[in-house]
């Protein structure tokens, strides 16, 4: 084995004497607060199981994780394509972790062409350590073999720890198909790296292959022992990270997993979707779950149909979701109107992608927040919400579900494609047959009751349902009078808006004023909504650390918002959100302050609450990192002293 | 015939007339080895290929031959050979010893004796039977109880197609209680989430997520929704609700399989070995069983949203008619007993006439294994045998609708249908079965069985009330042998003294099934061929004729050694043959074989005919009327009767009117829609002639006729006749 | 259902009135045929019986798709082309509903085609009644995809420009269909029995409905109109049995057996004389609600157990082993 090394890495920390692996191994062990791993490959060579199999074992020694696929955007790409990366990002911590976090510190690479593709991209922490297979050097095809050799020595070069591994030589001791097996043996290396226990590990491989035969799951294990030792034998460093041991059952799934277990729980019975990336996974699994506990999952003609499919389930009385992504959410706007006009309950969940148009259809982004909100023609005020966690992901739908039939309105839940496939563990829910929805009312209405007799307190109207005595009406899209007659005369008209505008009014007040991660007041608040939160409190976090007076406020509801919004804002000299979205960045080429196009959010809050918000974006397909975010809370903390007199930040 | 008789002669009629014999005379074999000669080639069953044993499972297939399911192993396991021989020659053998092991009073499941038999046929170390069974053994699919044609096979049989329908029909009730709970649960689940407590501030938080508590104020929701807050149910209807929820949760006919299974009931038994426990379980559970007919009857329709107050409350109201729900009641599992013969008398007996009259969804199977008990009432010197098993069904035959059965053991798998339709059935049915365990014979029991089917003593037949309207439709005899005949006739083969092969018509006559049971062998006197003569004649020729004091009936028995004897017959036993085949003419009579009434009928038409050939030889016979009638198509009304119209009325074709409201528009008191909301004329008079052409111009279809001007006076006449004349 | 209870709701059912059936008054053109097919319509829910609140009707836009505001049952007057998934969503949820579509030759063969061939293909139990003027009329007098060539209209002044499309051999070109009848507005009692057939079949039954429009295309039909002759009646005794009446007036009959597709794609494809009558139909074609078990029963309870094996996936629970020296 070779071990190339630059100057300029960074040591790891020696292990401190005493400890008991070090003197079992032999070897010094390196005690870290957190490390983000990843494992690469030509899709198809299983790098992806063995990440999660890794995140499962770490979490269950009581790691905080967070796993993210690296997905490429072909099925599949060619062999040894440097944008064919495929595998798994895992952040695994001492505490609970809240996000993906910043650049990877060590790398399992089965090529060197998946890996230059990550490099390029900027995903490595500099000086990271390299794992890489050494097969390719000796290759029959010179080609394949020189290119391996100069990324090699750039890599070095480029002050990158890299370390060669036989994995192919290895694994053929094995096993006949080596193509099959460097996964798990890469897993065993990882388990001697990090110090996991290897019992969990056969434990896990039994789960990942109990479906298939002993036999598999036997030489499966046998490869991972065959890592584990090799890594013993080999690497000259190995790493501990402390786990608190775990208290309370946790369940590991990523976003649209729970958000289809929200889904059940919510006590609905139909989903109709159409496929799209990234939020048909949701409805895989649902589609595997749903029906043996009597529901269903219909794969519509088109989005069009999908949404109206829904609509008439929530009309017939049973509440429907219908899931999706950013263009076929565009294509639901006119179903979306009908059921505002209508007062047709209705949950739409929109997974949002990099846009517009096809965009980027497996990346994340937060880009379609303004769509959500005013999309569809005239004013057709619906609830948006966004989920925050992917244990928000799942909560989020249950509460949708409710907020949707008790005022009878649209809810648009939004995730995004980085939450859809991240994996974090959260405390197992304990069910509540509170959050199905009741059964259909089915008891008959008093005489001469009407559909729209709105409260004019609250804007709500009693649902009727079909199969209710006395409730026979029409539903029309058309503007329509208390008994759903249309009606064309401008006091109709008018009251039905108010009256349909007055639930968001209704449910504002009953929400309560967000909380402030971090002080109440002070310079810099920062304001985010979605799956962004995890990244920015861990960066407000350690701002704070550093002394600066920063706070942050992330926002479940945007639409209505929640009261005391304006007071928050207030308590700080300046505020910024930070979305993960297009905005013109002031100081680029013809950027001035008269035409700067601000972030959905910023304009949102800048036009409701006349305060003078700013915002900071960025879009490069990947979440956000708490690194970057600290780095622009340094930049916008506002100057010291001057002007304090204006409250509201600066102007 | 000579007239004078020689001392044999004498002795057999002596023994016909007397049934005594003097001691000389006695024949050396005993007569109790005696059998009769048309079962003599049967005696080795084992040996045979036929109905029993069979295997009872469940499903649709609940009862099936071992001969059967062996054959369905030979293919499916000989599929992938090419020479099947050795397999099929293994595999019979094999049938051939569970045949013996039962007969030898082995029993279980079909495996268990299998795998028995197997046992002793490879413990000859033959490596190719071992191979073939193993192969077999695989290919076995079917299992279940391994029954054989004994004493216990009526009850099995019976007990297991019982079984079979019930399964269904508790699967079907269980099914709807469980549709009806879960309908009424929602009716109140949703009652609760429109009222108040389902919007209180603690079931609003308990709704929302974990990751909600801090994101809504829950006093706040709780305060806007309580506006919201409606309804409820009607006090008496929640009351009505809640109670036929417990009923449907509590009763115990069928298990219902609830959300806390540990609550359920336990579930009534259905199953009892006597009429009177029977009897008294169904009266015991009779106000339950009403109480949730009610109940289902109530569920629905509030399932429904139909049940109404004002119209419903009388009809389940306390004072309610408790014979409404007859048919809900026949949802409710029906009863199973199975009784001996021996024990119903007395209260048995009465119990039962009242399961069957009074219409109880029972089941009774009675078992008789002896038809030639003495009877205990006998004068002396009357033979009185195999009376009381036939005169039961026949009794039930008289209660009209009751499903009635009667066949012996033997012929229970051919007439399997009618058993599984006679549970099925919806009210009583009585199975009376012989299961041919006398004892009284060394014979095996099917044969028994088979001889009393034969012999008329105990004949097979099935009344069905569901099948049809009269008796040619409900009354099935077809299962017995030449129904046409007094007594089945068979062709024997015997060697005679010179070993020539012989051969002569035999009738199987009631003499022959007694011929076969010891404890009658007094009745019989059997006689040598040497010791034949002319004067004797069979006992189905000699009950022809009239009892002539010359002639000596007897039957042909074989005994041991295969000689043929004949067996002299006493008067009792005639007479008590003759009483048979008189039983056997009324149920042909009921069959419609040779009916009296319709023979009378017959010869009276014939002579009737006779007589008016003879009056009138040139009359033509009368011919069918040609020609059906056309059946009046739907809608007949549609056909336009223009011609009994008056031309001068105006008028409609109103099946052509489209409802376009031209018409309507033009004069509404003249024109109007009829209960099809088609237009007619209202009013003749009602408007102006020309409102009539207006309209009848405007028509889309034309189908309005102006007739002539009602009022001769209107201006413009001339120039409306002229617009109405294409519409006339 | 035991027959008990269904006598005694036989005995207390209320009966209707075709004046129960009826919504608020018509607002279409004097002499529009979309009259003759409500009354069609009300006579069937009269004669079935249907309970008012259990019946839909639903309808997306145009003429034709006020049709539900003009009846006293449930209805949902969607948006245009999109009757049809919002009428599979109700039948979804709700299979116990009584469910009718009345859409447009715009709503249902234009903007709606999607839907409309995905229809057919679900096959649920519903009735569609295609109302067919061959012209978009709410939008005043643009040509439809049924607009026979040539035909003057504000789009088309010069006469539009395509074939016209024939929705009944389209219907009957999907694989799986399973009821497809033509009928015209102006022979009432052949409308209402054709409608009645199609409540009755269960499936999706398709009625293409030729319809007069007076405002737009006054005289498109005045040949068939007044040359009955010109319409040909299919019958068969596993159809359509022609009255008397009827048998007298349209002496152009052919007997078609609705079993036969081939011959059902022939007789559809002839406009001239009009085919009028069942086409085709098949009553064994599996119902989508059915192959998905809609309305299945289930009880909270049951949601929660299944809702727990679910989380069981997925859990990893505390006493899991904390970590241990690596024993390899």
């Amino acid at each position: 084995m070779r071990t190339s090394t630059s100057a300029s890495r960074p040591r790891p920390r020696r292990a401190t004497p005493g400890d008991p692996r070090a003197a079992q191994a032999g070897k010094p062990v390196a005690t870290l607060r957190e490390h983000v791993v990843e494992i690469i490959s030509d899709s198809g060579e299983g790098a992806q199981r063995c990440g999660q199999s890794l995140g499962a074992i770490a979490a269950k020694m009581g790691n905080g994780i967070w796993t993210v696929e690296i997905i490429p955007a072909e099925i599949r790409p060619p062999a040894r394509s440097v944008a064919g990366a495929s595998g798994n990002r895992i952040r695994i911590g001492a505490e609970r972790v809240t996000n993906g976090g910043d650049e990877t510190d060590l790398v399992v690479a089965f090529n060197e062409q998946v890996l230059l593709g990550r490099v390029r991209g900027r995903h490595l922490k500099g000086g990271a350590t390299i794992l890489l297979e050494s097969m390719w050097r000796t290759n029959k095809d010179a080609a394949v073999a020189a290119s391996y050799a100069e990324a090699h020595d750039r890599l070095v070069g480029a002050g990158y720890r890299v370390i060669e591994v036989p994995m192919e030589r290895e694994c053929l001791k094995l096993v006949d198909d080596a193509r099959k097996g460097k996964n798990m043996f890469t897993l065993g290396m990882l388990c001697s790296i990090y110090s996991l226990d290897l019992a969990l590990a056969r434990e896990q491989i039994a789960i990942t292959f109990g479906k298939k035969a002993a036999s598999v799951v036997a030489s499966n294990v046998k490869l991972l022992d065959a890592g584990f030792a090799w890594a013993e034998a080999n690497l000259d460093f190995k790493y501990r990270i402390p786990a608190a041991k775990p208290t309370i059952p946790k369940i590991v799934v990523n976003g649209n997993t729970a958000l289809a277990l929200g889904v059940l729980a919510s006590g609905m019975q139909i989903c109709a979707m159409y496929p799209i990336t990234p939020a048909t996974s949701a409805s895989h699994y649902l589609s595997d779950v749903f029906e043996p506990l009597g529901g269903l999952v219909h794969q519509a003609e088109d989005e069009i149909a999908a949404c109206a499919f829904a609509i008439g389930a929530s009309y017939a009385g049973s509440c429907a979701v219908t899931i999706t992504s950013g263009p076929g959410y565009s294509l639901k706007q006119e179903g979306i109107g009908l059921a505002v006009m209508g007062e047709i309950p209705l949950v739409v969940v929109n997974v949002q992608r990099g846009g517009p148009s096809t965009g980027q259809p497996t990346k994340v982004e937060q880009g379609d927040l303004l769509t959500a909100m005013f999309g569809s023609h005239g004013d057709a005020p619906k609830v948006v919400m966004a989920a925050s966690s992917i244990e928000d992901c799942f909560y989020s739908v249950i509460t949708a579900r409710r907020i949707a039939e008790t005022f009878n309105m649209v809810v648009v839940l939004l995730s995004d494609a980085g939450l859809a496939t991240s994996q974090q563990p959260f405390p197992r829910p304990r069910v509540s047959e509170d959050w199905m929805a009741p059964p259909i009312d089915q008891s008959p209405l008093p005489p001469g009751a009407k559909p729209y007799d709105w409260d004019p307190a609250t804007g709500i109207a009693r649902r009727f349902i079909p199969g209710q005595a006395n409730g026979m009406h029409t539903v029309t899209g058309l503007a329509h009078d208390k008994a759903s007659h249309v009606a064309y005369d401008g006091d109709a008209n008018e009251e039905g808006l108010r009256m349909r505008s007055r639930k968001l009014a209704t449910l504002q007040r009953t929400l309560r004023p967000p909380p402030i991660f971090g002080k109440p007041s002070g310079d810099l608040l920062v304001v985010g909504w979605g799956g962004t939160q995890g990244a920015i409190e861990e960066a407000v976090a350690a701002c704070n650390e550093e002394g600066l007076k920063v706070s942050s406020m992330h926002l479940r509801f945007l639409q209505p918002m929640a009261p005391g919004m304006k007071e928050a804002m207030q308590r700080f000299r300046k505020v910024i959100t930070i979305e993960g979205t297009w905005s013109d960045h002031p100081g680029d080429d013809g950027i001035t302050e008269d035409n700067r196009r601000y972030a959905p959010l910023a304009l949102l809050l800048r036009s409701r609450y006349l305060v003078d918000v700013d915002c900071w974006t960025e879009v490069r397909g990947a979440p956000i990192r708490p690194g970057t975010i600290r780095r622009v809370i340094h930049d916008h903390m506002p100057a010291p002293a001057a002007t304090r007199a204006r409250k509201g930040g600066r102007s | 015939m000579t007239a004078t008789l020689d001392s044999t002669q004498q002795s057999q009629i002596a023994f016909h007339l007397a049934g005594r014999l003097p001691d000389a005379e006695r024949p050396q074999q005993p007569a109790a080895a005696a059998c009769p000669a048309l079962l003599a080639g049967r005696r080795e069953l084992p040996a045979l290929r036929y109905d029993f044993p069979v295997v009872l499972a469940s499903g649709e297939r609940f009862v099936r031959p071992l001969s059967a399911i062996i054959d369905e192993v030979i293919h499916a396991a000989g599929t992938e050979l090419q020479d099947h021989g050795p397999l099929t020659h293994h595999l019979l053998r094999l049938e051939r010893e569970i045949r013996s092991l039962l007969a030898a009073g082995e029993h279980g499941t079909l495996a268990s004796v299998w795998d028995g038999a197997a046992r002793l046929l490879v413990a000859g170390g033959d490596a190719e039977v071992e191979a073939s069974l193993d192969r077999a053994r695989r290919a076995l699919k079917a299992d279940g109880d391994l029954v054989d044609c004994d004493r216990s096979l009526p009850g099995a049989f019976a007990g297991r197609a019982w079984h079979v329908v019930q399964e269904a029909k508790s699967a079907r009730l269980a099914a709807d209680l469980r549709r009806l709970i879960i309908g009424l649960t929602n009716i109140l689940g949703a009652d609760r989430a429109q009222s108040r407590g389902g919007r209180s501030p603690e079931r609003l938080r308990a709704s929302l997520g974990q990751t909600y508590e801090s994101v809504f104020d829950f006093d706040a929701l709780s305060r806007v929704l309580s506006t919201q807050a409606h309804g409820g149910l009607a006090p008496p209807r929640r009351e009505r609700i809640e109670g036929v929820l417990a009923v449907l949760r509590a009763q115990r006919f069928v298990h219902a399989p609830s959300d806390d299974d540990a609550h359920t009931p336990r579930g009534y038994g259905f199953e009892f070995t006597s009429c009177t426990d029977a009897l008294t379980a169904y009266r015991e559970r009779l106000p339950r069983a009403r109480e949730l007919a009610r109940a289902v009857a109530v569920a629905e329709l509030e399932v429904r949203g139909e049940y109404r107050d004002g119209v419903h409350d009388a009809l389940f109201g306390a004072s309610a008619d408790d014979d409404f729900g007859r048919d809900t009641l026949a949802l409710l599992p029906d009863y199973f007993v199975s009784v001996p013969m021996a024990r119903v008398h007395g209260e048995e007996t009465d119990s039962l006439m009242e399961l069957l009259s009074a219409g109880v969804p029972a089941k009774v199977l009675v078992q008789a294994d002896d038809l030639l008990e003495e009877s205990t009432v006998a004068r002396d010197g009357h033979f009185a045998v195999g009376m009381r098993a036939r005169q039961l069904a026949s009794m039930a035959l008289g209660l009209a609708d009751v499903f009635v059965m009667q066949a012996p053991a033997s012929l229970l798998y051919q007439m399997r249908e009618a058993v599984r339709r006679g549970m099925a059935f919806d009210g009583p049915a009585l199975f009376s079965v012989f299961s041919g365990a006398s004892g009284g014979t060394t014979l095996p029991p099917f044969l028994v069985a088979a001889a009393a089917l034969e012999s008329r003593a105990f004949p097979a037949f099935t009344f069905d009330p569901s099948a049809g309207p009269n008796w040619a439709s409900r009354f099935d005899l077809s299962a017995n042998p030449q129904t046409d005949r007094d007594w089945p006739s068979y062709e024997i083969a015997y060697e005679d003294d010179g070993h020539r092969l012989a051969r002569e018509q035999v009738e199987f006559t009631f003499v022959d099934f007694v011929a076969a049971d010891v404890r009658h062998a007094s009745h019989l006197a059997p006689v040598k061929r040497a010791a034949w003569n002319d004067r004797m004649v069979p006992v189905h020729e000699y009950l022809r004729g009239t009892p002539d004091a010359g002639r000596i009936p007897f039957v042909s028995v074989v005994t041991d050694g295969d000689v043929l004897y004949r067996a002299v017959t006493d008067d009792r036993l005639v007479r008590a043959a003759r009483r048979c085949r008189e039983a056997w003419h009324s149920l042909q009579e009921l069959g419609g074989i040779h009916n009296s009434h319709a023979e009378r009928l017959l010869a009276r038409e014939a002579t009737a005919m006779a007589a008016a050939a003879a009056a009138a030889p040139t009359a033509v016979p009368a011919t069918a009327p040609a020609a059906m009638p056309a059946s009046a198509p739907a809608g007949e009304a549609a056909a336009p009767a223009a011609e009994e119209r008056d031309p001068d009325l105006p008028y409609i074709e109103t099946m052509r009117c489209t409802t376009c409201n031209e018409c309507t528009q033009v004069n509404t008191k003249m024109f109007a829609y009829n209960e099809n909301k088609q237009a007619y004329i209202k009013d003749p008079d009602a408007g102006t002639f020309a409102q009539l052409v207006e309209a009848a111009e405007s028509c889309q279809v034309s189908i309005i006729h102006p007739g002539k001007p009602r009022n001769p006076g209107e201006p413009g006449l001339a120039e409306l006749l002229k617009r109405a004349a294409p519409f006339a | 259902m035991n027959t008990a209870t269904e006598c005694l709701l036989r005995m207390v059912d209320e009966q209707h009135a075709l004046e129960d059936y009826q919504g608020g008054v018509p607002r279409w053109c004097t002499g529009c045929g979309d009259n003759a097919i409500l009354t069609a319509v009300q006579r069937l829910c009269r004669d079935e019986n249907l309970h008012p609140e259990k019946t839909v009707f639903v309808s997306g836009i145009g003429c034709s798709s006020r049709f539900p505001h003009y009846m006293r049952t449930y209805g949902f007057h969607g948006i245009h082309g999109r009757a049809l998934p919002l009428a599979e969503g109700v039948k979804m949820a709700r299979p116990d509903l009584h469910v009718f579509v009345n859409t447009g030759d715009g709503d249902c063969c234009s903007i709606g085609a999607a839907h409309w061939i995905h229809a057919v293909r679900y096959n649920m139990n519903m009735t569609l009644m295609l109302h067919d003027n061959q012209v978009y009329g709410l939008t005043k007098k643009q040509a439809s995809p049924t607009s026979p060539i040539g035909t003057r209209t504000n789009t088309s002044p010069r006469g539009s420009y395509l074939e016209a499309l024939n929705p009944l051999t389209v219907t009957l070109g999907v694989q799986n269909v399973s009821f497809v009848a033509q009928v015209v507005d102006w022979i009432p009692e052949l409308l209402f029995d054709v409608v009645k057939a199609a409540f009755h079949h269960k499936g999706f039954s398709f009625i293409r409905i030729i319809q007069r429009c007076p405002e737009w295309l006054p005289h498109m039909h005045e040949p068939w109109l007044h040359d009955p002759g010109r319409v040909l009646l299919l019958h068969h005794a596993k159809a359509l049995q022609l009255s008397s009446g009827i048998s007298m007036l349209y002496r152009t009959q052919l007997e078609h057996d609705p079993g036969d597709i081939h011959r059902a794609r022939e007789v559809a494809s002839g406009t001239d004389p009009i085919p009028v009558g069942i086409l085709y139909r098949n009553p064994d074609v599996p119902c989508y609600e059915d192959t998905r078990h809609a309305g299945r029963l289930r009880t909270a309870a049951e949601l929660r157990t299944g809702l727990e094996q679910e989380f069981d996936k997925y859990t990893v629970w505390p006493e899991d082993r904390v970590p241990a020296p690596a024993d390899a």
